[in-house]
């Protein structure tokens, strides 16, 4: 394959994207014509296998439930969090009144 | 619409229960889209049990993440996303499982979308396809498959894959080549 056909196949469609096509070498090449149409037949056939859906296996389904219980969801974990942390500021500060209180009660 | 988007009936009502908690609901996304799940962890990782755990981790990731769940997206859209992340950070795993090339009529595959005629005359080329898919390492697959058989853009496949745009682009051009040698090698 000479220089021109491996310039000419950059520009193909299927090999790259962007401009395609548009040389005028492929027109008149009988080469790169034929293939151009492989490529064209590879990604055809690669979209089609789209429309092939495999089964999944049985107990999918039960596996990522049975799963659920030890993957919390983010927001609800970082709401448990706030919360638990917001618990603990209070009780800190609770703290530190009534040991405030019992210090002046004591003066 | 691309071709990777998927949309199943009442998917924005069982979205929202789920976001809510309910997981009920979440069971019932799971039984929507399990077969979408693992037939593009099969395209990612071929090998059954491994696109298995693929599935598995994938659904469970998605219910971590969903409160963050815009809906910008559909859901299938969002969910395959998050299929080929866990596929691409599993892969590793893959040494561990035996390889085992697809065999259809063992997963009982079904086809949508597609005549019966245009289904006969391109089935020895998608048996053909599906076996040099087999032979390409795990990046250029991971690529050809989001961006030539789902449809993903350049910008997506690099993102999911953690790779450059050129990056991308080159796997792209080389996978393309070797299917491409193998498939009219082998015809000819």
């Amino acid at each position: 394959m000479n220089v021109g056909h491996i310039s000419s196949l950059r520009r193909m469609p299927g090999v790259v994207d962007g401009p395609t096509g548009s040389d005028a070498h492929i027109a008149q090449c009988l080469i790169c014509q034929a293939e151009s149409a492989k490529y064209r037949t590879l990604v055809r056939a690669l979209a089609s296998l789209r429309h092939q859906i495999m089964t999944a296996p049985d107990g999918l389904v039960q596996a990522v439930m049975s799963d659920l219980g030890r993957a919390p969801m983010s927001a609800r974990r970082n709401k448990a969090g706030q919360a638990a942390a917001a618990g603990v500021a209070v009780a800190v500060a609770g703290a530190i009144a009534v040991a405030g209180w019992r210090r002046r009660t004591a003066a | 619409m691309s071709s990777r988007q998927v949309k199943h009936p009442g998917d924005e009502e069982l979205v929202r229960r789920a976001k809510e908690g309910d997981q009920s609901a979440f069971e019932a996304l799971v039984r929507n889209h399990q077969d979408e799940v693992f037939t593009l962890a099969m395209r990612l990782v071929s090998k059954p049990e491994l696109a298995a755990d693929v599935s598995q981790e994938a659904f469970i990731r998605a219910w971590r993440a969903l409160p963050k769940f815009r809906g910008d997206a559909q859901f299938g859209t969002w969910l395959y996303r998050i299929v080929v992340n866990t596929a691409w950070t599993l892969r590793k795993r893959s040494q561990r499982h035996q390889a085992a090339p697809i065999d259809e009529g063992a997963l009982n595959v079904r086809d949508t979308g597609i005549s019966p005629e245009q289904w006969g005359e391109g089935a020895l080329l998608r048996v053909s396809l599906q076996r040099e898919l087999d032979q390409l390492g795990p990046g250029q697959r991971a690529v050809v498959v989001m961006k030539d058989v789902y449809g993903y853009s350049h910008d997506e496949v690099a993102e999911a894959l953690g790779i450059s745009v050129t990056a991308a682009k080159v796997r792209l051009h080389r996978a393309r080549k070797r299917l491409r040698d193998g498939l009219f090698m082998e015809a000819s």
